[in-house]
């Protein structure tokens, strides 16, 4: 049961960072800082996924920012 | 001109003419279906028009005359006007001052009519306190302008243009699609039948020579004129004046096209180069674009 | 006369994008492909698993929002790994009977490749007092994926994807979709998605059978599956001009064969190893065996916020719980110092803990997880492991990145890793002066890593 009290607090975060939306008013050109490559979400994906990889096969945890499959046998 | 809108059926396109920002503007849209192509015509035209009613410099009536006649009171600005404004901020920071929206003035003493008439440093001297985009406070979307100052989007407008009816008809037409304002033009395709929209670019001078190129994707523009300079004692003085010096720029090339994703960031590039004088191939070839420079 | 900021182009490009809320694109002629590529030297301490890892990536833009993903991984693999078994204080040897038959088979005929990949797993020794590794540890693994993403309708994009990825003992096919949808005027995008991914494991040997021993290598299959499917809810949201958030709730289900086929668990009693009545002289040494099902939670949550012109903070935070037992908090610090127009830095520090998996045990104690009768085995438990990775433990990473951007998608970086593990586990007593009296059971790991990235258009 844990579980699903967990996962009810976690739609309520999703929804209180949503409720967000409401107030937020980014013009178009006030996008310069967030257009810069520095500012993407995941900047550089070949490291993002090398590190994902070795933690998956050292650590019990995998996923979170993407999927958390890995397609290794390291199991 | 003596018309206001024209619609012709071609070779499996539709070519739809209006004039607007002091030149024929055109477009030409993969379809054979002439209903469509009116409608989009008139849309873009409807476009165009507002955009130059809206920022021409040559108006008394419009926003650019009511912040240019501020007197040193905040003009709070629109959102369409505070992004290009916000990009002309842009792109004066990038170029170390050049590209400044507040260099229109310069005009007041250079006229640039073939003569070998050159104005006197003191007409300069006295007109450079009010040239200067340091000078203004530009809190986004407030602008204060001091007395004396004026802007002028005539720069980036046209191109501005290109861009803003491009999309306009994108919204509603997934075709191959070219918007031609008097040579500043944006593509997209291919057509329906595979081929790209053909585009000349005048290669070394005015009307000598013409390459044909294949456009798909992307804008081109050209900045420069030929017909107008200065001559005196052998030096031909462009038109292209830095905006830090009040001067023109020695050994610019004539003119200089560009091509570039969109129809803005060519204009950017062939202006600037024309800024760097002697240096604009070299500038151009640094910013990694294609581009075709007349010289001579 | 040059201009001081010879990245106009990249901020002519960023201000254009401003303005029209587009990016354009150029096809005149020749298509572009953004190439990235990277190796990775990857290298544990004490002589456990190097890696060599090259990889490369292809984009290509063909406008209007479509682009195109390839990707191509290749992981050379050597070195020695935990087997399971627990630290002693006496000399433990190690004998594989099926390994044991090919490389006597392969004696009799002269294969010296044979001999050199069993000739190890044959039988090894592993002095007092030392972690009891595996040294014939050695696979290669190839991962190929591809993605497709492109607009569909006005509002909502759609991103398809696939990967095969093969190694000696196990391939993966995995397919995956998300759809992605902006609102308010692009400030927020929710995405949801989905992975399915079907794995096949087949290990040298066959697959050995749930507590049988290790000597015998008792099999009743030669391969077996396992299928996981995951599903995704993203929120993005621009909070202002420096601040970009994203929260993602993930879900994951994995069933079918989840164990590790070439891990053991000693036996213990009182503290002492149980001798193999098979094989007088050894120890005795059970397969290990995990639940078939495995169901996860995760909530990721990450914030970029650009600090100056150019600087960035990076802070994310993930916490996953499973129904292994397994909690975890993961916590990513990085920041991006914009040290000049062509050369820039990026700190980087992580966190990690995670409790147990309930079935992680050391080693199993005689008579209370198992009962040990001579030749025969009985399992009082259905599950054990002693796996390190579902030990108790936290880690720090510390790393350093130095990037030299060129011009507009043109970059070298070298980025150094380091990483260690502490213990979290509270070790069970064993009596004084038996064979695992003072020894750690869970071994801390140090590992480091480089690597070298270039990216450019071709």
């Amino acid at each position: 049961m844990t579980h699903l009290r967990f996962i009810s607090r976690a739609v309520l975060l999703l929804a209180v960072a949503a409720g967000l939306s409401g107030c937020a008013g980014v013009k178009p050109w006030e996008r310069d800082l967030l257009a810069k490559p520095q500012m993407a979400l995941d900047s550089d994906p070949l490291q993002t996924a090398f590190d994902e990889h070795i933690y998956f096969s050292k650590e019990a945890s995998s996923g979170g920012r993407g999927f958390g499959g890995g397609g290794c046998g390291c199991n | 001109m003596d018309f206001e809108f024209q619609l012709t059926q071609s070779d499996g396109y539709c070519r739809v003419n209006f004039p607007a920002m002091a030149c024929v503007c055109e477009l030409l849209i993969d379809t054979t279906d002439p209903t469509l192509a009116l409608s989009l015509g008139l849309r873009a035209r409807t476009e165009t028009w507002r955009i130059e009613q809206k920022f021409s410099r040559y108006r008394n009536d419009n926003l650019i005359a009511h912040i240019n006649r501020a007197q040193g009171q905040a003009v709070t600005l629109d959102d369409e006007t505070t992004g290009l404004i916000q990009f002309a901020t842009e792109i004066w920071e990038a170029s170390d001052g050049r590209f400044d929206i507040t260099s229109g003035l310069l005009r007041k003493v250079w006229r640039f009519d073939g003569s070998d008439h050159l104005p006197d440093q003191t007409e300069i001297a006295a007109l450079l306190p009010h040239i200067g985009w340091d000078r203004v406070d530009w809190q986004p979307p407030q602008l204060t302008l001091p007395a004396g100052m004026e802007i002028d989007l005539g720069g980036i407008g046209k191109e501005y243009a290109v861009d803003r009816v491009f999309a306009l008809l994108q919204e509603d037409f997934d075709g191959a699609l070219l918007v031609n304002f008097g040579g500043d033009l944006r593509a997209h395709g291919p057509r329906t039948d595979g081929s790209g929209w053909q585009v000349g670019v005048e290669k070394v001078a005015a009307g000598q020579s013409i390459e044909q190129l294949t456009l798909s994707q992307g804008a081109l523009a050209t900045s420069g004129d030929s017909q107008r300079f200065l001559l005196r004692d052998g030096v031909r003085y462009s038109h292209i004046l830095d905006p830090r010096s009040g001067w023109p720029v020695a050994d610019a090339p004539r003119s200089v096209t560009v091509i570039a994703p969109t129809c803005i960031q060519a204009g950017v590039f062939s202006t600037l180069a024309l800024m760097m004088g002697a240096g604009a191939e070299d500038f151009l070839d640094e910013q990694g674009v294609k581009y075709w420079s007349v010289r001579a | 006369m040059q201009l001081k900021d010879k990245q106009l182009g990249t901020r002519l490009a960023l201000a254009t994008t401003a303005l029209l809320g587009i990016q354009g694109q150029v096809q005149a002629g020749d298509g572009d492909w953004l190439v990235s590529t990277a190796v990775l030297s990857y290298s544990e301490s004490d002589g456990r698993v190097q890696a060599v890892e090259p990889v490369l990536n292809l984009t290509r833009d063909f406008g209007d929002e479509r682009s195109l993903n390839l990707r191509l991984v290749y992981d050379s693999l050597t070195g020695s790994s935990p087997n399971g078994a627990a630290r002693a204080n006496v000399v433990q040897t190690f004998t594989s009977a099926s390994a044991a038959g090919r490389k006597s088979r392969a004696e009799e005929e002269g294969d010296d490749d044979e001999l050199e990949e069993y000739g190890d797993r044959g039988s090894y020794s592993i002095a007092p007092g030392d972690l009891p590794l595996d040294p014939s540890f050695q696979d290669s693994r190839t991962v190929f994926s591809a993605g497709w993403t492109q607009p569909l309708g006005d509002v909502y994009k759609l991103n398809l994807g696939g990967a095969l990825s093969s190694e000696g003992d196990f391939s993966s096919i995995s397919i995956n979709a998300a759809i992605a949808r902006d609102f308010n005027s692009k400030n927020t995008t929710v995405s949801l998605g989905t992975n399915l991914e079907f794995d096949t494991i087949k290990p040298e040997g066959g697959l050995p059978d749930a507590f049988s021993s290790y000597a015998s290598h008792d099999t009743s299959a030669a391969e077996d599956t396992k299928q996981v499917a995951d599903l995704m809810l993203g929120v993005t949201q621009v909070i202002n001009r420096r601040w970009i958030t994203q929260f993602n709730l993930g879900l994951s289900q994995s069933s079918g064969y989840q164990s590790d086929p070439y891990k053991i668990l000693s036996v213990v009693d009182n503290g002492n190893l149980v001798a193999d009545a098979a094989n007088p002289g050894d120890y005795l040494y059970l397969f290990e065996n995990r639940p078939e099902d495995r169901q996860k939670v995760s909530l990721y949550w990450q914030n970029k916020v650009a600090i100056g012109s150019d600087d960035v903070i990076d802070i994310g935070y993930r916490y996953m719980t499973d129904d292994w037992g397994v909690n975890s908090h993961t916590l990513d610090l990085t920041y991006h110092w914009q040290a000049g127009e062509h050369v820039y830095f990026e700190p980087h520090y992580r966190y990690y803990e995670q409790t147990a998996a309930d079935f992680y045990k050391p080693y199993l104690v005689n008579g209370e997880d198992v009962s040990v009768y001579g030749l025969y085995v009985d399992p009082h438990i259905s599950e054990a492991s002693s796996d390190p990775r579902l030990a108790a433990f936290s880690a720090n990473t510390y790393g350093l990145k130095v990037g030299f951007p060129m011009r507009q998608d043109e970059e070298i970086s070298v980025r150094v890793e380091y990483y260690q593990q502490q213990d979290n586990n509270t070790a069970p007593a064993v009596p004084e002066g038996s064979d695992l009296y003072g020894q750690q059971q869970f071994s801390p790991l140090k590992a480091s890593w480089v690597q070298v990235g270039y990216r450019f258009r071709w």
